[in-house]
């Protein structure tokens, strides 16, 4: 039952910290900046937006994931 | 002490300007393979050379056992929980962690879970930025505005509660991590 509850807990809190993130990474990006971009570029911003996946994000965007990282930087998207 | 190093963790903390603090906190990261292929520019290149020149960085291979208990991980994850809360990257480095006794380092939030939630993994030791910046405050090699200068280099945010649970903790209430977003700490 205690393995349970902290499986719940633990949930609850990955779920909360997610929307936090995500809040952030939507309220800082340079939405204008992202929208200038290739559409394969835009949609993995917009996908690391959502969330906040690197690994998969910079397999979409077809770069290695530190070009997307410095992407990322660029879309003044906050790590989180 | 000694920690793995996944892709995710390495690419911010590169950018830091005090990023060899990681060495007066682990005697040796290791590196695995697939993370160092995804780096590319000169400055991380060389930075990550010359620490595995000096044998503060060490490198691991993929190996085939590995990569088959990451995948395993993996699916037992989403078959539990019905969430994807690991991928690839991730799951590597928390088995090698576990092979090695290494502190995991990452910031994806689902492999900092994974010990608190399968037993399996109970063992397994997670730090992100913030606990490891964190120990350096403890060790007296930062002081408290390691943790602002981190967010404004890295272009990093960290969770709120777990921001202000760690400056308590290390005794920065009054005097870190008081910068902009969402992770104010007042």
């Amino acid at each position: 039952m205690r393995r349970a509850a902290t499986i719940v807990e633990e949930l609850e809190k990955y779920l909360s910290d997610l929307e936090e993130a995500r809040r952030i990474r939507r309220e800082r990006a340079d939405w204008s900046f992202i929208h200038s971009l290739p559409p394969r570029q835009r949609a993995a911003l917009q996908y690391y937006i959502e969330t906040g996946d690197l690994y998969v994000a910079s397999r979409i965007a077809g770069m290695s994931m530190e070009e997307f990282n410095e992407l990322r930087r660029r879309a003044k998207i906050p790590s989180t | 002490m000694q920690a793995v190093a996944d892709t995710c963790f390495l690419l911010d903390w590169v950018k830091f300007s005090r990023r060899d603090l990681l060495f007066d906190i682990f005697t040796t990261v290791w590196l695995p393979e697939p993370v160092l292929g995804e780096v590319r520019s000169e400055d991380t290149l060389t930075w990550i050379s010359e620490r595995l020149a000096q044998r503060k960085l060490s490198l691991i291979p993929e190996l085939p056992e590995l990569r088959a208990r990451a995948l395993s991980l993996m699916t037992a994850v989403a078959s539990r929980l019905s969430i994807p809360l690991v991928d690839y990257p991730e799951a590597y480095c928390l088995e090698a962690g576990r092979e090695l006794g290494a502190v995991v380092l990452t910031e994806n939030r689902g492999a900092l879970a994974v010990p608190r939630i399968l037993p399996e993994y109970s063992g397994v030791v997670v730090w992100r930025s913030l606990e490891v910046l964190a120990q350096a405050v403890r060790l007296g090699k930062a002081d408290c505005g390691v943790f602002d200068r981190y967010r404004e280099e890295a272009l990093h945010e960290f969770p709120r509660r777990d921001l202000e649970k760690i400056l308590n903790e290390v005794g920065c209430r009054d005097g870190g991590g008081r910068g902009r977003g969402g992770a104010q700490t007042h």
